[in-house]
């Protein structure tokens, strides 16, 4: 987690401008071969390599869940391999009424620093509040994320806990 | 045990296999190895992936690279059997079947290679490979390369000592008749 702030505040003066990126929000079944798998690697990049988190992250929740990416490139134009830059997960509970949670937040190393995973929780938040009114969003957040969800509205709801030696802590976004 | 086996490319897969494969493989090579490495390494691409299913379930794996344009040989790697369903001969089945796959689509003189973890060395001398480098770290586990050499060369190694078996004995027939012929000469 510390190589990984620092791998933040190293990039930051590298990326000062949004890059233009093509934004897909869709079922497990609407993505291709190609995307399954560029999701996968840079969730694998992230969490695994980078965080050195020996853990299972094609987690089987995939299947139902909807996915957020953000590709350098035109993203149904696989010839020219697009490149999957910033990505997260939407899970819906399975209680009723069903609640929906964010996860996997990602923004690869070499694009961080320049507001892309705001304007994607953003794109996620709004996506949660139209299919679900009146609930509130869950996540599960790395415990040095916490002021960048505050900055988003979610508020802590319980105690650190520890994954795999990673300090969490569960948040949540009062409902709209 | 009753399973199929399938051998595909990258562009066949949908996108529910494609996900079951990366997931035995994060299952099997990061969190049973306790290796916190990216399996993912763009090679899938290009890859004929093997896969054993038991009722529509992944439970061996796979994958065969296939050789490039300058003339590398083909290479099998990833090769995975999800832990319940070990020790029934599944990984020398699925081993076979790439082996077989490999002669048939590069030709039966096209040597195959591997990286093994080197427990494993029996493992893949029993099926015919023989290590050819020294050991080395991949990610903190040891390797060795081994390679398949075409089925041809061994027969043709075979050929020429069994018609050498052939001319030894003609040889000792004429020896002991030499034998015999002095020891007429003398009596």
């Amino acid at each position: 987690m510390t190589n990984n702030t620092a791998n933040r505040s190293n990039n930051q003066p590298i990326m000062p401008s949004i890059p233009s990126l093509t934004w897909q929000l869709v079922s497990f079944s609407e993505l291709s071969g190609y995307q399954v798998y560029s999701i996968i690697q840079a969730r694998e990049q992230v969490f695994v390599k980078d965080q050195d988190w020996v853990y299972v992250d094609a987690d089987g929740l995939d299947i139902d869940a909807m996915h957020l990416s953000g590709y350098q490139g035109d993203s149904n134009d696989e010839l020219s391999k697009p490149q999957l830059v910033a990505y997260c997960r939407i899970l819906m509970s399975t209680t009723e009424p069903s609640y929906p949670s964010i996860g996997r937040v990602l923004v690869l190393p070499d694009y961080r620093g320049a507001g892309l995973a705001r304007k994607m929780m953003q794109h996620a938040i709004d996506y949660c509040h139209l299919h679900f009114p009146n609930q509130p969003i869950h996540l599960s957040a790395q415990t040095y994320l916490i002021g960048f969800y505050q900055s988003l509205g979610f508020i802590c709801a319980g105690d650190v806990y520890s994954v795999e030696g990673i300090e969490h802590v569960h948040m949540i976004s009062a409902a709209c | 045990m009753s399973h199929e086996i399938s051998i595909t490319t990258f562009d066949e897969l949908t996108s529910v296999d494609l996900y079951h494969i990366l997931k035995a493989r994060s299952q099997v090579f990061v969190v049973e190895q306790q290796c916190a490495y990216q399996d993912i390494d763009e090679a899938d691409f290009d890859c004929l992936h093997l896969v054993a299913h038991q009722n529509e379930k992944l439970i061996g794996y796979c994958r065969i690279i296939a050789p490039n344009a300058s003339g590398s040989m083909p290479a099998i790697g990833r090769v995975l059997v999800l832990p319940e369903y070990r020790r029934r001969g599944l990984a020398r089945q699925i081993m076979l079947e790439a082996i077989k796959y490999c002669h048939k689509k590069y030709g039966k003189k096209t040597p195959i290679t591997l990286s093994a973890q080197t427990y494993l060395i029996d493992f893949y001398q029993s099926l015919g490979f023989i290590a050819n480098s020294d050991f080395y770290l991949a990610d903190g586990l040891e390797h060795v390369n081994m390679i398949l050499y075409p089925v041809k060369k061994v027969k043709a190694k075979t050929q020429p000592s069994s018609t050498g078996t052939i001319l030894n004995s003609i040889l000792l027939i004429l020896a002991v008749l030499f034998v015999i012929g002095v020891v007429y000469l003398m009596v």
